[in-house]
Parts: C-alpha cells; structure tokens; sequence
C-alpha cells in the first residue's frame, strides 16, 4: 500500500502531460477499483451495483419529459439506493429490535458492509436528485464510475457532488506543480493528524471505555475529552490526506472540516464539522421536509432538525447509540435557533464556546460507546459520584507511555484550539527549504509511528 | 439587476428581522450575522414567492450570497 | 523558490533522511533481525514491554541461528538460566507477565524457521490466564524504525553509559533483584479460550516437528497447599495435552519443596534449571518417555 499512491499519482502525471486525458481517467477509475478491491474483493460487487444502479436510473429521468414519471423514477432510484443500504447495514439493527416486539428468532448470513456504502450511496442521492432537477446531465457510465469510485473520498469522504467533482475529472489538465505542493502538505499534516496525534488519544480511550463499570469521575472526563480529539484528529486528518490526494491529481474536493473546536454555539459547530454532511443534510434532507409545510414556523422547524438529525444519527451506525448522538444534536440545534431567534441573550464568547465544546464531548460519548449501557455508565460517571480519583489504569500503562501519550496529546489539544487550519497552512505556505524540511519530517515521524505496534483503523471506515 | 435588489431588501428586513440590514452583491452568509441554515431556507422560500421561482436542492448552497442570489433569480426569470 | 523544487526536495529529504535512517537501523541491528547472527550474542534490554519486543524478534534470526531448544513460560521461569542445561542449548523465551497468547507469537516464528526445536512449554496457572499484552502488530519491520526501536536505543544507550545495569543475559535470562517475597495467588481455574490457544500450540509445535517437553514450575509450598486440589485438577488436565511419548518434568512433587514466594530466588532458579537438566539429560540419553512424572 505505501507504493500505491506515488505509482498511482506518477502514473497520472505522465498520462496528463502526455495529453493523454481519456487514459488518465481510465488510469484513475483502475487506481480506484484496486484500492476498494484491496480490502475484500466482494465488496466491489455492491459497489457496481450501486454504480450501475443510479447510471441507469439518471439515464431514465433523463430521457423522460414527463413531470411525474421523472419524479417515480426519482422515488424509485433514492428507494431502491435506501434499500441497499437498509440491507446491507440496517437489516441486523431493524430484525433485532423487531423481534424484542415480536419474539421470533433472527438469522441473518454475515454480511460484510462494503467499504463506504454509506458515503457514496448519499453521493448518489444527490446526483439523481441534482439529474432530476436539471442541474446536471446523466453521467456517461465510465464518468460516473469514475465519481462515484474516486479512491481518495470512496471510503469516507468528503462527500462531493457530480457538479464539484465530475467536471473537473473531464476538464482538467493535470496536477501542476502547485497543486501537488498543496497535496504534499495536505496529505503531510492529516497523516500526522491520524497516526500520531489521533492514535494517542485512541490509546487513552480503549483503555478507560473498555473498563466503564468501574470509572472514576476523573477517568470519565479524561476518556470523554480524549475520545472528542480522537475523533476530530482521525476524521479531520483523513479529511485532509482525501483533499491532499485529490490535490495531488489536480482536482479540488471540497472542505470538511473548519476548526469546529472553535466553535460558540451548535449550529457553527455544524457549520465547520463534517462540512460535506451537514450540507447534505440541511439541503437534502432538512430542506425538503421542511418545503413540505406551507409556512415555516419556529415550532416546525425545531421539529424537523430533530428528524434530520436522527436520521444523520441513524446514518453513523445500525445502534441506538448513533441514534441518540443525532437526537441530542438536534435537539441542540432547536435549542441554539429558539435562543437566536426568541430569547436572543447573547453570552459572554467564552462561557458559550465551553457550553458548545461540554455539549459536544458529551454527545460523543454516545458516538464512541458500543451499547447505551456502556453511554449511560460513562455518562453516569460523569456526574459527581464519589469516586473522583479511585483509579487503577495507571498502573496498566508505564512512565514511557505516559509521557508520550502527554506530550502529543497536548499538540493535538492545541492544534484544535490554537493555530492555523490545515487548509491555512496550505494556502499560506512559504516556499522554502525549512517548510520542505518541516513537512518532510512530518512524513517521517508518520511513518515511524504507522510502523510501530498499536495501529487503528480510521474510525470513519466503519460507518 | 438594482431592481432586483431593490425588491429583494425588504425579504432580508424581514427575514433577518432587522431595518438597518442594508444588502449589496458582495453580502454573504459570512458578513450577515444570523445568516444560518434556518434563516437560509427562509429566506428562499421568501424570495420563491416573491419572483415565482422555485430553486432547485442543487442550487441552494450557491445562494449564500447576494451577488450570487440576484444572478440565478435573472437566469430563472428569463427562462 | 519554485513549487517545483519545493516539491522535489520534500520528496529528496523523505528519501535520503529515511534511507540513511533504514541503514543506520540495519547496520545497528540491535534485535539480531539482519544478516548471519550465528555465534554472536544479543540481550533483551529493560523489563516489561521491552523484553516482549525483543524475545520475539529475536525468534526471527537470532534464536533460530543459535539454540536447539526454546523454553517459553512466564516471570515464574524468566529468572531461570538455560545456559545451565548441558545437553541442549535452550533459549529462555519466558515473558515477565506472558500468557500463552504471547508465546505464541515467539513459538510461531521460531518454528518457521527452525522446525525441529525443542520447545520447553511451562505448565503454570498464569500461562492459562486470558488478557495478554500482545505483542508486536508489524513484526519484523519493526526492526527498521518504529518507536519500539527508539525505546531499545534509548536504553542501549543508558547501558552504555552505565545508568543501568544489564538485567538479561544472550540465553534470555531476565536475573530480576534477588528474592520477590511477594506471594501473589494466582488464579487455578482455566479459561477455556486460552486453554485452546495452549493446545493448538502445543499441537502446532507438534506437527511441525518440534521435540515438545512439558515442563511443570514449582508452585511454593504455602499456596500450593493452600489450594492443593485445584492445582492437582489443573495439572491433570494440562498434562491431557502432551502425548505419553513426551516427558513432563515435574517439579512440583514433594522432593521439590520451595518457598521462595511466587517467583523464585537465585538459589531457587539455579536448583530449580539444574533440576530441568538432569531430567531432560536422563531422557536424551535413552531417547526413551521419561518415567518421572509421578
């Protein structure tokens, strides 16, 4: 796999400047299915599947000038990619918490869920939606093969539309240097953002969460905040190796992430945390269902945040802990436009920022943990409850490790708190020996650490 | 296209709740405060009926400026 | 500055930098992963994880190039010194707080690279327990650059300098500070998961070709008597494991009575090896089952 890229990306490079443009996207849409291929071979089955699927369909409406047949065919498309989705990923949750109503035993065959299903079925909501409306034209096969498995986004995002992505696939002319400087560093700072930083907290984490029957206030706040920089640090530092990677072939995939630690209130939060998603689900999701009614209230706004949230919250993960991480969210958000619009106190900067980072870490609890039970005994143990300091994990993990794990975790607090983004570092690069040197060694220090012992898979590559 | 934006600086008084609110093509949801995801599909709907547009899902993220708005209100006028 | 050239020269210092770090790594080769090892000698350094990492990569070169025998256990064996066995050059692969699952990944190496060792398994409650400390993810790249390297470097390096004392010797022996009298009770009962992991070891060893020996620890008297029929249970079923054809060395009958504590003292370790090497000498030269185990 570490040859992988640097073939793949020298390979393009040729090809584009040997004006070589239809190779060069036969060479990526290879690139690609190799690289989802590489896991489990038969995951590439379901992801043809989706592939021809939504081709096929998009080709219909598009053919079709009949208001209402375009619109069935739309139902079906966006029913029939729910489907592969519900079964694939739902069909265990939904039969269990049948049978906990009606008492009939559940066998289900194992099925392995396709890497990324839940990405890029949502990216193929919006093409058919976006081919419905008229925004964009049915995709040739090939095109929408080559969107729908661009390797750097397929596993877990930034979700990007037909529009972004497609036309720049047709029209571009290669990577430039400048953008493959943009790429480098990108790619340089998400992979120490995921291999380094990330993996710290995670270390901390696994420990304290696979012990919560016996937590100490102390161990619970740790695990809850060091879960909350895991999460940003591993998704945001593969959010910047996808846009880096796509840099690198000369294509620009949109931006996922903002700083969102530095947020005042809920809705910025949304507003810079998993930007591409929360795009998705105000625009597809929250803005339909709200068209739905007449005249927008407050009262059914608030009402329809909540369902879309669930819905995003479901969209994690087959578990009522997905669940309730989207219903505490949005019921949040409801929280933060009642306050904006009717009771409209504005709080000292820094009481809001810590009310929005608690909420935040707490929700993620929920995120992080394998059952409720396990959430509701974190959670409990949050609150005071008598054993503040009780602890027993430090004796399970050495001074070495102790002071490794301090030391990165604090450049990793401060990275999310203070500092230039990582799409600032890019854009405001000096061209010099030291930066080279610099992100070089990030590099480096990267790949000392992806070789050592305790290694994690990217904790998006399961949703 | 002044027009136009004349017509649409009422909807903002209205959306966003305010009279000092003066709109130019270079406003945006960055330089309006208040201007979040609620206010957005607010304000859209307000600006549908007042030209007798519909936009399209698609189109909704690049109405997050002025400039921007007044733009796709003409295309969809005229056709 | 042109992004061109910013571009070559990340890629330039990634290289070289890497490059010469590999070289350095190979040419150090602290673990005794690189190259023809035989007759040279190599010693875990620094207790606890440290020692996991370095026993098992050693199972990659160093241990096959140099020993016929491998004797895996936990800190009950760690302070015991094969170099005392006469017959048989044994490597003490015992791993302070080591579970099956953790000798495990020694013996798995080791037999693909020597088939034919003599493998020493030590039957001991502890060995049964669940939860192991796992060992190394990315085996022997590890050997190349990876934390756990900076950590031998770091104490090659505090050795060195003399601000601490060289625990181990080239037979794996970890010779701890004199005497724990700590008597810690371990838990008799098997959990089955890793009572399997014990057997398809030893079966593995088996068919491999491996000579394979049982060899049963002496528990102290006081906790031995403490809990005398659980233990008698335990051993029983252990001792279902090995083929009558293969000798158990039992030290823990009457005639062997320590009590030194859970871990045993120098004198204890010494008694105790010695013990080890007249059995297994008495079984070498028959080549015969052993009739010892009482």
């Amino acid at each position: 796999m570490f040859a992988f890229l640097p073939v793949v990306v020298a390979g393009y490079y040729g090809l584009c400047r040997a004006k070589q443009g239809l190779l060069a996207q036969v060479w990526m849409l290879l690139a690609s299915i190799v690289f989802y291929a590489w896991g489990r071979l038969e995951h590439l089955v379901w992801l043809v599947v989706s592939i021809l699927l939504n081709w096929a369909i998009a080709k219909i409406i598009a053919r079709t000038s009949d208001v209402s047949t375009r619109k069935q065919w739309l139902v079906l498309g966006i029913g029939l990619n729910i489907c592969l989705l519900g079964t694939l990923k739902y069909a265990k949750f939904i039969l269990t918490n049948l049978s906990y109503i009606f008492p009939v035993p559940v066998v289900l065959p194992e099925v392995w869920l396709p890497l990324g299903i839940s990405f890029f079925t949502i990216q193929q909501v919006m093409f058919l939606v976006d081919c419905y409306e008229g925004l964009v034209p049915a995709s040739r096969l090939f095109d929408h093969a080559t969107f729908v498995s661009f390797f750097p986004c397929v596993s877990s995002g930034p979700i990007s539309r037909v529009r972004q992505l497609l036309t720049q696939i047709q029209r571009t002319q290669g990577p430039s240097a400048q953008t493959i400087t943009g790429g480098l560093v990108l790619f340089a700072i998400g992979l120490f953002k995921k291999v380094v930083l990330a993996d710290s907290f995670a270390q901390i984490v696994d420990l304290i969460f696979n012990h919560t029957k016996t937590l100490s206030g102390i161990q619970a706040w740790l695990a809850t905040f060091a879960y909350t920089f895991q999460i940003y640090l591993d998704f945001s530092g593969y959010s910047d190796m996808a846009i880096g990677i796509g840099l690198m072939f000369g294509l620009v995939v949109p931006m996922n992430f903002d700083a969102p630690y530095r947020s005042c209130s809920i809705i910025e939060f949304w507003q810079r945390w998993h930007i591409t998603l929360s795009k998705f689900i105000t625009v597809y999701l929250y803005t339909p269902m709200i068209r739905c009614f007449k005249q927008v209230s407050l009262v059914k706004a608030c009402i329809v945040t909540v369902l879309a949230m669930l819905i995003a919250g479901l969209w994690h993960g087959p578990s009522w802990t997905f669940v309730t991480f989207g219903f505490l969210h949005g019921l949040a958000l409801s929280v933060n436009q009642v306050w904006r619009k009717k009771i409209k106190i504005k709080m000292p900067t820094i009481l809001s920022w810590l009310v929005t980072f608690l909420f935040v870490s707490i929700a993620f609890v929920f995120f992080r943990s394998p059952d409720m039970m396990v959430a509701f005994e974190t959670c409990g143990a949050l609150l005071p409850h008598g054993n503040w300091f009780g602890t027993e994990l430090d004796k399970v993990v050495g001074r070495y490790e102790i002071a490794q794990l301090t030391v990165l975790s604090a450049v990793g607090v401060l990275a999310s708190f203070l500092g230039p983004t990582s799409s600032q570092l890019a854009q405001g690069l000096t061209l010099s020996r030291r930066s080279a040197l610099a992100y070089a060694s990030l590099l480096l220090v990267s790949f000392l650490f992806m070789n050592s012992t305790k290694g994690h898979d990217f904790i998006y590559f399961a949703f | 296209m002044t027009d136009l934006l004349v017509r649409l600086q009422p909807i903002f008084h209205d959306v966003f709740d305010s009279t000092d609110l003066r709109i130019v093509r270079e406003s945006s949801a960055s330089s309006i405060e208040g201007w979040d995801s609620l206010t957005h599909i607010h304000l859209v709907s307000s600006v549908e009926r007042e030209f007798g547009i519909r936009f399209a899902l698609g189109e909704l993220e690049e109405l997050k400026n002025v400039g921007d708005m007044l733009d796709l209100i003409e295309r969809k006028k005229a056709q | 500055m042109t992004y061109r050239a910013f571009n070559l020269h990340v890629i330039l210092i990634v290289l070289v930098l890497g490059g010469a770090f590999l070289c350095f790594n190979y040419w150090v080769n602290i673990y005794g992963v690189f190259g023809d090892v035989s007759g040279k000698s190599y010693s875990p350094l620094g207790g606890g994880t440290t020692e996991y990492v370095f026993k098992y990569l050693f199972s990659y070169n160093y241990i096959p190039r140099n020993f016929d025998g491998l004797m895996i256990g936990s800190s009950i064996t760690d302070n015991w010194d094969t170099s005392r066995l006469n017959n048989v050059k044994v490597y003490n692969a015992s791993l302070n707080g080591g579970r099956i699952a953790d000798a495990k990944q020694i013996v798995d190496v080791v037999l693909k690279y020597r088939p034919n060792m003599l493998i020493i398994f030590v039957i001991h409650p502890i060995m049964t327990q669940p939860s192991s400390f796992g060992v190394l993810e990315k085996g022997i790249w590890a050997a190349l650059g990876s934390l756990e390297l900076f950590r031998a470097y770091y104490l090659k390096l505090q050795f060195e300098l003399g601000f601490a004392p060289q625990e181990f010797n080239s037979f794996g022996q970890y010779d701890f500070p004199e005497i724990r009298k700590k008597w810690n009770e371990t838990n008799v009962d098997i959990s089955e998961g890793t009572f399997d992991e014990y057997r398809l070891l030893v079966e593995h060893a088996r068919y491999s070709g491996a000579r394979v020996v049982g060899l049963i620890s002496p528990i102290a008297g006081p906790l031995f008597k403490k809990n005398r029929e659980a233990y008698r249970r335990y051993y029983a079923r252990m001792r279902r494991l090995f083929k009558p054809w293969e000798p158990i060395i039992d030290l823990n009958g009457p005639e062997y009575d320590f009590t030194d504590g859970t871990h045993m003292s120098r004198i204890g370790a010494r008694q105790a090896i010695d013990a080890v090497d007249l059995q297994l000498d008495a079984w070498m030269s028959e080549g015969l089952p052993m009739s010892c185990h009482s």
